[in-house]
């Protein structure tokens, strides 16, 4: 009798070797896959509400210091050291990985206004209120931990900033004048000044090396090059700005934190108008960093939020606040473009993730590919309802969301008492201006 | 000026020599540009000032008194002359009036070699229009350079990923001796072993074909000695050779007979071995043999060299491709099987044949003793012969009977499929003659079933055909789908807006003559609802009020927005697409793996960032970006 059964030849199944991969026959024909958009859909959508799960971009904080945090510094090479400084005249060097302070100095009166570090990471200057310069020696490999400084410059004012040249050995300071210095002199090697008597902040250009920008009292931004003997160029706002960052990325970008509420973008040769208006913050925007690609900034502000905006984006994609900081006075983006670290007024500095929803360490290529897919997917269709709600959906600090709601019945109040004056007057005579013009007052040459 | 200034910039901060240039001749160009400016300002300040003062004067000359500043005006007008008269006056010409004076000409010579050397210079202007026309030049100048990196930036956003680190690092392997070469020694120690290396005298260089130790050695020798060496030596190296090259030859042959023989030698070797030592050292024989022993049984309990470890399957999974894989496989099977092999007892002393004799008894012995064995014995007789009995019965059997068998067999498959498919009645009769052949194997009974077969088939086939009609004839789709659209009609229908109230144009109480109150009632009616319901055909057009489907009787089309389907629809157009098109296009095209080829996957998903993880982001590099175009 004969017996029918199944039958299968175990060469066609069964693996030789794990690396030995079968070919999964498909037909990539589309008309075979009609719903291949709302299931890609379907799969955008758990992914953007996975993200959301999985946001938790607050990794620790550093605590040690004994006054509100005013000024943060990186170091060029090594990702785990930072450096701080406090209101109390701390300055305090710390392990990120360890989240560990390895050294403290007592190195002004009063407070800390700015620390850098040079290229070659051999040393660091800090300047405070107290009318002080001090360059200070950092090895980390040597086992004297003197806390002594190098070199103790006593200058004729206060000192608000201070910022290292990319390549040479010179730094910028600003106060009542910018001043540029020769590491191995105690007078400033130039000292500009046009019609204001104190500068906020000064930065040096991180890809055009000579090129300087300083924020100072007078509402005003003004561009220097450091070979030159005068200024380059004065551009007004409508507020004073706290604090300048280039792009290190594009030579002419350069970002503004501004009393007013907002970041704007510049073109260094278009100063009449900036290329972009930042909105969000409810305060006064006292820092910013940008990202290490150039794509992203990081701005902190007296509302006791901190966002992160897209360089060409109007409007903020993320915002980080906890319970307890206050307002934040420092922030910094760490060199791996990972991180995000900030310094508040509440003696604490705080280690965030640049991405919120992003899984940190080393990942197996599949699982690589799957994120990488879900992101795609999100950007595919970021533009439908639900997924954009789920995405731009934030918990905010109530004092923070009933300013945005104000804010809005203010613009709102004020857009329709314009269109009203506009109807009630001859035609041409309220002109429209774009937003962003209102903020530049004047460009002085 | 401006020059000076530049030239004490350049002290400090080393600009290049062009760039310099083009700064100070832009600088100029503004400085003249200011100064005729201001000339053109001071020539009309002056005028003015001098009106006035004339005017001045003939005021005081009206009291009577004598002006004061007639000297003063004297001079105006003399300066008037010279400022006012087109032609400029050269210092020449002032020397010409003093023609009668002796000594004129040597005055002229000296005044003639000065101005021919000596060049004035401009007055400076005041220092704030200096310092704007520097600041604009400086301006200008920066944005010229700048504007070199537009390119740059332009690709860097345009670009689909963009990879962080920007400066990779440089992947070129170091050749060793670009290594020695660059290498310097720097401890201590690092230091008195390379000093030690460098004077020593085996160094052996490319230039010379003996280090300076052995040349010394043979400077040495005598030429007797010498010659005595090297045959030594040469000696020894070949037969050196003549070994390596036997052993090579013996290694590579392949033939069995050889290695069977080359195998039994070395057996032989170590029953000699044996021996030896059983005569000449029973105490460690005896151990040897011991130890021989407990291998044995211990591979006999153990599993070790059978074929049942996983590495052992491991190899015979690979042994129908791998020789190798199969020749380990009997390797560790040969292996077992020597240790498995019986040693020779120490104690007895018999002759071999003995021994064999004894064994069989043994055995025999053994198995009637063991019930286990029994057992077996009786079932593998019964089996035994029924296999003999089923292979002569096979032998037996003319040929066109074992076709009839087949026949039957293959019909009993078929039957078990109908049953499957059809339950039919007729299908009872066949089976119970199927099952009658079934219970009697010896003598199968041949009945022809195809046409009781074709029958049912058909009848399924006829079952198969019936009209849709038929199938939905106690449900009516037709009314029901009429039904359907005419509630959707109802329901989609644009109603009247009726704004009457309750109780307008209406009287009552006390006087009113219910009649007549009647009456009046309707006619105001009518007019209340001309008035105050508004009717759809009064405000849209007929083409808005009539349906899309009006003339389809199969169709329902519902211009009712879905709320729905609202939920996955955008309702603007996203700035970045030009048209409703473009955007439905992106969003048609999948991404994942299930509709894409795995290498059209990996590429979309590639995100527009990628960093390394811990590797610090330098800032761009204005030198990289130079080199980068270079290469390009």
């Amino acid at each position: 009798m004969k017996v029918k059964m199944l039958c299968r030849d175990p060469n066609d199944y069964v693996r030789e070797t794990k690396k030995d991969i079968f070919k999964m026959p498909r037909n990539y024909d589309s008309s075979l896959h009609p719903l291949e958009v709302p299931r890609e859909y379907s799969r955008a959508l758990n992914s953007t509400k996975l993200e959301r799960v999985f946001a938790k971009p607050f990794l620790g904080s550093l605590d040690g210091h004994k006054d509100g945090v005013h000024a943060l510094c990186k170091h060029p090479t090594q990702l785990s050291i930072l450096l701080s400084g406090a209101c109390d005249g701390e300055i305090k060097i710390w392990n990120l990985a360890e989240r560990k302070c390895l050294q403290t100095y007592i190195a002004h009166d009063g407070f800390v206004r700015g620390i850098c570090m040079n290229p070659s990471a051999s040393m660091f200057l800090s300047c405070g209120n107290d009318k002080i310069i001090k360059h200070w020696s950092y090895d980390p490999l040597s086992k004297s931990k003197s806390c002594d400084a190098i070199q103790t410059i006593v200058g004729k004012t206060f000192y608000t900033s201070i910022d290292h040249h990319f390549k040479k050995p010179v730094y910028a300071t600003s106060g009542e004048r910018v001043d540029v210095w020769d590491i191995n002199h105690l007078e400033p090697v130039k000292s500009y000044s046009w019609g204001v008597d104190s500068h906020y902040s000064t930065k040096f250009s991180p890809v055009e090396h000579n090129i300087l920008a300083s924020a100072a009292a007078d509402r005003s931004v003004i561009l220097y090059d450091i070979r030159q003997s005068v200024p380059m160029r004065k551009v007004v706002l409508a507020m004073s700005s706290n604090q300048i960052c280039w792009n290190p990325l594009e030579a002419m970008i350069f970002t503004v934190a501004n009393e007013d509420h907002n970041l704007y973008t510049f073109d260094m040769r278009k100063l009449d108008c900036p290329l972009q208006v930042h909105k969000d913050h409810v305060g006064a925007v006292m820092a910013l960093d940008y990202s290490p690609t150039g794509k992203q900034f990081v701005s902190a502000s007296y509302d006791k939020t901190i966002r992160i905006f897209e360089a060409n984006n109007g409007h903020s994609r993320e915002v980080y606040h906890t319970k307890r900081m206050q307002h934040v006075m420092a922030i910094k983006w760490s060199l791996d473009d990972k991180y995000i670290i900030s310094g508040s007024d509440e003696m604490n500095i705080r280690m965030w993730k640049a991405q919120a929803a992003e899984k940190l360490g080393l990942m197996k290529p599949r699982e690589r590919e799957q994120l990488e897919y879900g992101e795609k997917l999100k950007e595919k269709f970021k533009y439908f309802p639900q997924i954009k709600t789920i995405k731009r959906h934030r918990h905010l600090p109530r004092p923070v969301y009933n300013a945005i709601k104000e804010n809005r019945i203010i613009k709102a109040s004020r857009q329709r008492k314009e269109a009203n004056r506009r109807a009630h007057s001859k035609p041409g005579t309220v002109p429209f201006v774009a937003e962003k013009k209102k903020a530049v007052v004047d460009e002085q040459e | 000026m401006v020059k000076k200034k530049s030239k004490i910039e350049d002290q400090f901060f080393s600009i290049d020599n062009d760039l310099d240039e083009e700064f100070i001749t832009a600088n100029d160009q503004i400085a003249n540009d200011i100064q005729n400016e201001l000339d053109e300002d001071e020539d009309f300040l002056a005028d003015s000032e001098q009106k006035d003062s004339l005017l001045l004067d003939k005021l005081r000359s009206l009291d009577g008194k004598k002006s004061k500043r007639l000297r003063t005006e004297l001079v105006k007008g003399e300066l008037d002359v010279i400022l006012n008269s087109t032609k400029k006056i050269r210092p020449s010409d002032l020397l010409n009036s003093l023609s009668g004076i002796h000594d004129s000409g040597e005055l002229k010579k000296i005044f003639s070699k000065a101005q021919s050397r000596t060049k004035v210079l401009d007055t400076p202007l005041p220092a704030y229009l200096s310092g704007k026309a520097q600041r604009l030049a400086a301006y200008s100048e920066e944005k010229k350079q700048i504007a070199k990196w537009d390119p740059v930036v332009r690709r860097n956003r345009a670009a689909d990923q963009l990879v962080f680190p920007l400066k990779q690092p440089d992947y070129s392997l170091q050749t060793a001796s670009a290594y020695t070469k660059a290498w310097k020694p720097e401890t201590d120690m690092e230091r008195q072993i390379s000093e030690i290396l460098e004077t020593s005298e085996n160094n052996l260089t490319d230039q010379k074909l003996l280090t300076q130790a052995e040349l010394r050695a043979i400077q040495a020798m005598s030429l007797e000695e010498m010659k005595q060496k090297r045959s030594e030596f040469l000696k020894l190296k070949a037969m050196q050779m003549y070994q390596e090259s036997k052993f090579k030859r013996l290694k590579n042959i392949k033939s069995k007979r050889y290695r069977k023989i080359l195998k039994k030698q070395r057996q032989k070797e170590e029953q000699k071995q044996m021996d030896a030592l059983e005569s000449n050292d029973p105490v460690k024989f005896r151990q040897v043999v011991e130890q021989m022993e407990k291998d044995r049984m211990k591979e006999r309990m153990s599993l070790k060299h059978k074929n049942t470890s996983k590495w052992a399957k491991k190899q015979a999974a690979f042994a129908k491709y791998n020789d190798q894989a199969r020749d380990q496989v009997q390797q560790q099977l040969e292996i077992g099987k020597n240790l498995r092999k019986k040693l020779p007892q120490l104690e007895v002393k018999e002759s071999d044949e003995e021994e064999a004799e004894n064994e069989v008894e043994i055995e025999t012995k053994v198995l009637e003793n063991n019930p286990w064995m029994k057992m077996m014995e009786g079932v593998g007789g019964k089996k035994a012969d029924e296999e003999k009995k089923e292979i002569a019965s096979e032998f037996a059997q003319p040929k066109a009977f074992k076709q009839k068998e087949e026949i039957v067999v293959s019909e009993n498959e078929s039957e078990s499929e109908l049953e499957e498919e059809v339950n039919g009645e007729g299908l009872a009769e066949v089976t119970d003659v199927l099952r009658q052949s079934d219970g009697d194997e010896q003598a199968p009974q041949v009945v022809n079933i195809q046409p009781l077969i074709e029958d049912i088939k058909f009848e399924a086939k006829s079952r198969d055909k019936l009209s849709l009609s038929e199938a939905f004839a106690d449900d009516d789709v037709v009314e029901e789908f009429r039904a359907q659209k005419k509630s959707v009609i109802e329901s989609e229908k644009v109603k009247a807006i009726d704004l009457r109230m309750p109780g307008w144009g209406d009287w009552s109480g006390a006087g009113i003559d219910p009649n007549e109150h009647k009456k009046r009632q309707k006619n105001k009616a009518r007019r209340l609802r001309k008035k105050l319901v508004i009717r759809p055909q009064d405000v849209l057009a007929r083409e808005e009020l009539e349906r899309r489907d009006k003339g389809l009787e199969h169709v329902i089309i519902s211009e009712k927005k879905d709320t729905r389907i609202a939920e996955f629809q955008i309702s603007d157009l996203p700035r970045r697409f030009d048209n409703v098109h473009d955007f439905e296009a992106k969003i048609a095209q999948p991404i994942g793996r299930t509709w894409n080829p795995d290498f059209k996957f990996r590429k979309l998903i590639q995100p527009k960032i990628k960093t390394k993880l811990g590797s610090v982001i330098q800032p761009i590099d204005k030198d990289d970006v130079v080199k980068d175009i270079k290469k390009k």
